[in-house]
Order: structure tokens, then C-alpha cells, then sequence
């Protein structure tokens, strides 16, 4: 008897059982041997045989083929005998050892081209809102620099100055040497800009200042307090005027409201989840805003003849007030990242840059001149 | 490793139930919530995997409960072993109306694949688990979903089917096309596939949807008259407030209404939501 190893399957077909039965079976050059107790035609040569994958998920080898009772079927499972049988077929049936699958046999072209076209209708609709929000989030900064490239600067200027209309009712505007200063800095700083910049000091004591479409800008004396320097204030001063002129007001608005539009098309009204998510994206894009105008401030420093370092020192100070910062719940990035980031943008720089003449303002002076703290008032300026 | 070897009867003819008789020692498990009545000596315990040796290992097992949760199962099975002294019984419910079929693995080859929440009780040593299905359009429009359960053992298995449940065995090549969603049960030998109805007239209005699910042999298929979710649909059609809910509102989630027995109901509903 060959000493040809005997590999498992299961038997289908005439004098086997409806089920299959549990055969042994060898692979020899001619053909297929099975093992059974009865005689039958178990003995199917490579020519009368079809090998192919089969069964669940193409999981199993299937040898096909038509004997003299009927049509028989051997399937193998089994992964050893699997694996053997493989080997066996490239050795004694190589043109039978490409194991395809049913593909062809049960499903005609039409059939494939049908399922094709159904899975792609069902997987689209599901697919393409995700890749839009994708593409929301993703390209936010191209897409609300297109919409907002829209607005003239006379209308962002009137809208500003509804804004500040509003504000400046609940703002105590202080005069005086701390607003002649500013008003000083923020002129030098915003030469040639296109917009008609107002500089305005408030009593308050909350470290803050802001800007408004249009040119507003609004310094909190608290903020004064703080600063040591002439060159620390144009540096915040720097920043707020980076806000107007990239014109985030207006990015953010657009970025918040396609934002809010493509998420409760993709996902529905699901509450309070969705503005949750909402919510913190929109603040990613407030943070992104804010490190721009951390950098754009500072060159613009640089190109007014300004020493950046007190921006820096701005900032460390700023750091070493905050206590906590969750970064991704905040609007503004940790005052400690921006100071970071300040200190490594400053390293990039030219030491020219930094070997300005310091400022010639006596900012102790101005200091003093300040009004004395008031009972802290709510961050939108005086209390009514 | 060997399940045990159970004796069984089944009663009642359109709402079925099996009562099981275990010897000394010998275990069933049954699918949560199945159990119907139990001797005196009889020992009800939960056990996080399904018993089976193939399961191992804390890991193991989460693995495996886990998986069978997709598969339509409960996380644990109920273990249910005779501690008294001589055959004792125990009885497992079939859920909704149609027939229970006992499976001997052994005698088919010791796997079968079934379809989801199938399973009602076999004897321990079973091992129930996924049989993922990797033909995409077979998955989506074969009206099986693209999860079905693989019972493994040389025992006695139940699983419960719809309505009435025909029992053929293919031969080798042999073709049959089923309605989608009336398969219960089959032989891994078998070809679990889809075809295209043909005719676009007959697919648009024919009432049969777009595509058959073929089977084709060597193999034992078992197939089911009325899959239960089709029942509970046409119950609820009939219902006096009027079937179904409202339009969703966004595309992946929003307000109810998910098609019954539809493309993405098949694959991501469950069987008896």
C-alpha cells in the first residue's frame, strides 16, 4: 500500500449518509482515493474532478465530481488536511491547485453587478455625511476664509460697531495716561492696516482684554496692573489687533454655524450630545484662532520695531496666575502653552529682532495713574 | 471535548417545548430566560462562557460572551445539572410560535450554522460562537445579517425555528433559492450565497425584493415557513394605531422607524427587538 498520509473530509453523494460522512481519503498523482468500507467509485481521477473553495465563507475545500451513481462531493475542514491537501495538489495537480472561490458558479455577472450597486446605495448615504463633517472640521480654516472673504470691511466695520455700541454701555472707559498709552502703542502697531482702529480702556479688574469687528479694542485696567512694560501691553495689544485683522469674529461665526449645520445633518437632533460635540470643536477653533494671533502678534512686534520679549513675560506672568486649566474645555489654549510657544518662536528669531531700543514711556507712571481697584465686576465690563 | 449524551422528548406541535432528561451529573445549558420547569435535584447555575472547554482563561471568556452577545445571546448561559440521585428533567420553551428541531452535531459533521437567537439548549460541552459572514452581498441582502451562530460539539443541540421548518438534505451541486431571512440552519459544506432575481419588473414588483439567497449543497439545510420578525411585523401593521414610527430625522440616528426586515435592519437589528 502507498505510504500516502490520510487526510480528513466528509463524503456527499450516493451511499453516503444525507449528512455527510466522516472519510479518510489520499492524494496521489492520478487522482483522489477514498477510504471506505464499501466498494464504490471512490477513485476519481484529476480530469473528472473540480476543486474549488466552498461552504460557509469559502472556509472549506470542496473536490467535486460525477461518478457512475451520481454527483459525489468530498469537503474538507479540517486545517491539517487542508494544509496537506494544498500541498499535495501542487505537486500532483498544479492547474487544480488555484483555489478559487464560488464566486462563479452561484452568482452569474448580473447578480455581482446588482450586489455591487445595492451595497454601494446602502454604504453611501452612510459614508458621505461623515466624510462632509470630516471635511467640515478638517478644512474648517479654507472654507470660512472663502465665506468670510464675502464681507467688506464697511460691513464688518458697521457690525463692529453694533457690537461695540452694546458693550460699551456696560463698560466704564476710562482716559487719562493709561489710554493715551494704549491709543500710542496701537497706533504704531497698526500702521497701514485697513481697518480704522479705536483703542478704549475699561475699569476692571479681571485681567482681559478683547477686540470687536471692525477695529474695537477694549484693555482692561486690571490687565495695566499686571503688565510691567510699556513692551508688555503691545504685546496683548498685538495680539487683540492679530483678532481684527485675520477676522476671526467672523471665521468663528462662520466656522460655529456650518459647523452646527453639518453635524444636525449628519446626526440629528440628539440633544444635548451634539451641541456637547459641538461645542467642542468650537472651541478647538477658538483655540486655533488664538494661537494665530499669539504669532501673527509677534511679528508684528518685530516689524514695529518693538521688543517681543515683554509679550513673552506677558505671558509666563499670566501662566503663573492661572491656577487650573482644562485645555480642551477652554477657549483659550493654557497660558503656559502660549508662553511656550511665544519662547520657541522667539529662539527662531534674528537676534536683531530683539536688540531694540526699549520703550520710552515711564509705564511705572501710567501705572500709578490707574484707577484704584473696585470690587471685581462680571467679565463683560462695570457693573450696570 | 465530548458533550454530554442527553435523552430528550419534544412536546406540543406549533409551540414547542423540550423536556430533557439528564443522568447523574450530566449537564444542559440553555439560553437565558428558556427554561420552562425543572425537577427537584436539578441544579440551576450561571456561568459566564458556555461551558465548553474551548474557552479559557478570564480573557477567553469575555471574549467569547462578548462575541456572543452580537450573536443574539445573553453574556451568560445557564448551566442546569443533575446533582440528585437518578435521570431527573428538565424543560426549555421554545419563545414564539414554530418548531423546535434537535440537532445531533455529531451526526453532522460537529458544526452547525445557524441563524441569530437560533439557539435554545443543547448539552454541555457545546460551544456556541460567531460565524462571521465575509461575502459582503451575501451580508447585507441574504437577510441572515452579517452575524450568524456556529453551534460546535458531537451532542444534542436545539435550536427553534418560525412557523413550520423543512428539513432537505442538498446533494452535491444541487440548488436552492430561499426567501431571504427563512434560513435556520445549515452545514458548513453548503454555499450561502446571493443572486439577483432576474428581472427588474419582478424585482421592482415582484414582492420578493432584489435578491434570493441560494444554497447550494453537498449539505443539510433547514429552513423556517414564517421567520418570527416577519410575523411580529405583520402584527404590528395590523395594529389599530398604525405601524411604524416617524421618519428618522438625521441619516445615521434621529427619531425611530428602522425598516423591518430591511437591508440595514437585517444587519444591525436583532432578532427580537
Amino acid at each position: 500500500m502507498s505510504t500516502l498520509e490520510r487526510l480528513q473530509g466528509q463524503a456527499f453523494g450516493p451511499g453516503f449518509h444525507k449528512s455527510g460522512t466522516r472519510i479518510e481519503f489520499e492524494v496521489s498523482d492520478s487522482g483522489l482515493y477514498l477510504v471506505a468500507e464499501e466498494e464504490f467509485d471512490g477513485k476519481p481521477r484529476w480530469s473528472d474532478l473540480v476543486v474549488r473553495r466552498g461552504g460557509f465563507n469559502d472556509a472549506q475545500v470542496m473536490l467535486e465530481w460525477k461518478g457512475r451513481a451520481g454527483s459525489y462531493a468530498l469537503a474538507v475542514a479540517d486545517p491539517a488536511s487542508v494544509a496537506a491537501l494544498k500541498a499535495r495538489l501542487k505537486q500532483s495537480a498544479p492547474d487544480k491547485a488555484g483555489l478559487k472561490g464560488t464566486g462563479n458558479l452561484g452568482q452569474g455577472s448580473g447578480t455581482r453587478r446588482w450586489s455591487n450597486l445595492m451595497i454601494w446605495l446602502t454604504v453611501l448615504p452612510v459614508v458621505l455625511p461623515l466624510l462632509l463633517l470630516g471635511l467640515v472640521v478638517w478644512e474648517h480654516e479654507r472654507i470660512a476664509s472663502w465665506a468670510v472673504s464675502h464681507v467688506p470691511v464697511s460691513q464688518e466695520r458697521k457690525l463692529g460697531e453694533t457690537v461695540f455700541a452694546q458693550a460699551r454701555a456696560k463698560l466704564k472707559l476710562v482716559d487719562g495716561p493709561p489710554a493715551a498709552l494704549v491709543r500710542e502703542l496701537g497706533a504704531r502697531l497698526t500702521q497701514g492696516s485697513a481697518y480704522a482702529y479705536e483703542f478704549h480702556v475699561a475699569e476692571d479688574s479681571t485681567v482681559n482684554a478683547f477686540a470687536m469687528p471692525g477695529g474695537f479694542v477694549v484693555v482692561h485696567t486690571g490687565l495695566l496692573a499686571l503688565a510691567d512694560s510699556a513692551e508688555e501691553v503691545a504685546g496683548v495689544l498685538a495680539h487683540e489687533i492679530q483678532h481684527v485683522e485675520k477676522r476671526h469674529s467672523l471665521k468663528a461665526i462662520a466656522k460655529n454655524a456650518g459647523l452646527m449645520v453639518t453635524i444636525s445633518m449628519v446626526f440629528g437632533d440628539l440633544g444635548g450630545l451634539v451641541s456637547l460635540g459641538q461645542d467642542l470643536i468650537g472651541l478647538k477653533f477658538s483655540r486655533q484662532h488664538e494661537s494665530e494671533a499669539d504669532a501673527e502678534g509677534l511679528k508684528t512686534l518685530v516689524a514695529a520695531g518693538i521688543s517681543p520679549l515683554g509679550m513673552r513675560d506677558f505671558f509666563r506672568k499670566m501662566g503663573e496666575k492661572e491656577k487650573l486649566n482644562l485645555g480642551w474645555l477652554s477657549s483659550h489654549p493654557a497660558s503656559e502653552e502660549r508662553y511656550a510657544a511665544i519662547d520657541a518662536a522667539l529662539k527662531a528669531l534674528p537676534p536683531a529682532a530683539l536688540q531694540v531700543a526699549p520703550l520710552a514711556h515711564d509705564y511705572q507712571k501710567v501705572k500709578q495713574s490707574l484707577p484704584a481697584p473696585a470690587k471685581p465686576a462680571d467679565p463683560a465690563g462695570g457693573s450696570k | 471535548m465530548a458533550m454530554d449524551v442527553i435523552d430528550y422528548k419534544i412536546y406540543g406541535s406549533e409551540m414547542q417545548f423540550v423536556e430533557i432528561e439528564l443522568d447523574p451529573d450530566e449537564a444542559a445549558i440553555g439560553e437565558a430566560g428558556s427554561m420552562m420547569y425543572m425537577e427537584d435535584g436539578i441544579d440551576m447555575d450561571t456561568i459566564f462562557g458556555d461551558g465548553s472547554a474551548q474557552q479559557s482563561g478570564f480573557f477567553g471568556k469575555l471574549l467569547g460572551a462578548g462575541k456572543r452577545v452580537l450573536t443574539g445571546e445573553s453574556l451568560f448561559t445557564t448551566v442546569y445539572t443533575n446533582k440528585g440521585q437518578g435521570k431527573k428533567k428538565v424543560a426549555f420553551a421554545s419563545p414564539y410560535p414554530g418548531k423546535l428541531l434537535p440537532m445531533d452535531l455529531s451526526k453532522l459533521g460537529g458544526s452547525l450554522i445557524c441563524q441569530k437567537d437560533a439557539f435554545l439548549c443543547a448539552a454541555k460541552g457545546v460551544s456556541l460562537s460567531i460565524a462571521f459572514q465575509k461575502k459582503l452581498g451575501a451580508g447585507f441582502f441574504g437577510g441572515e445579517g452579517f452575524i450568524m451562530q456556529k453551534l460546535e460539539g458531537d451532542g444534542m443541540a436545539f435550536v427553534h425555528a418560525g412557523g413550520t421548518m423543512m428539513k432537505r438534505d442538498l446533494a452535491p451541486g444541487e440548488m436552492l433559492r430561499v426567501d431571504t431571512g427563512c434560513l435556520v440552519a445549515m452545514q458548513p459544506t453548503v454555499d450561502y450565497d446571493i443572486q439577483f432575481v432576474g428581472k427588474i419588473k419582478t424585482a421592482l414588483f415582484g414582492g420578493e425584493g432584489v435578491f434570493f439567497a441560494t444554497l447550494r449543497g453537498p449539505g443539510t439545510v433547514i429552513i423556517q415557513s414564517l421567520p418570527f420578525n416577519r410575523l411580529a411585523s405583520r402584527i404590528f401593521a395590523a395594529a389599530p394605531q398604525g405601524g411604524g414610527g416617524g421618519m428618522a430625522a438625521g441619516l445615521l440616528g434621529g427619531g425611530g422607524g428602522r425598516e423591518e426586515g430591511g437591508v440595514l435592519g437585517g444587519i444591525f437589528g436583532g432578532d427580537d427587538d
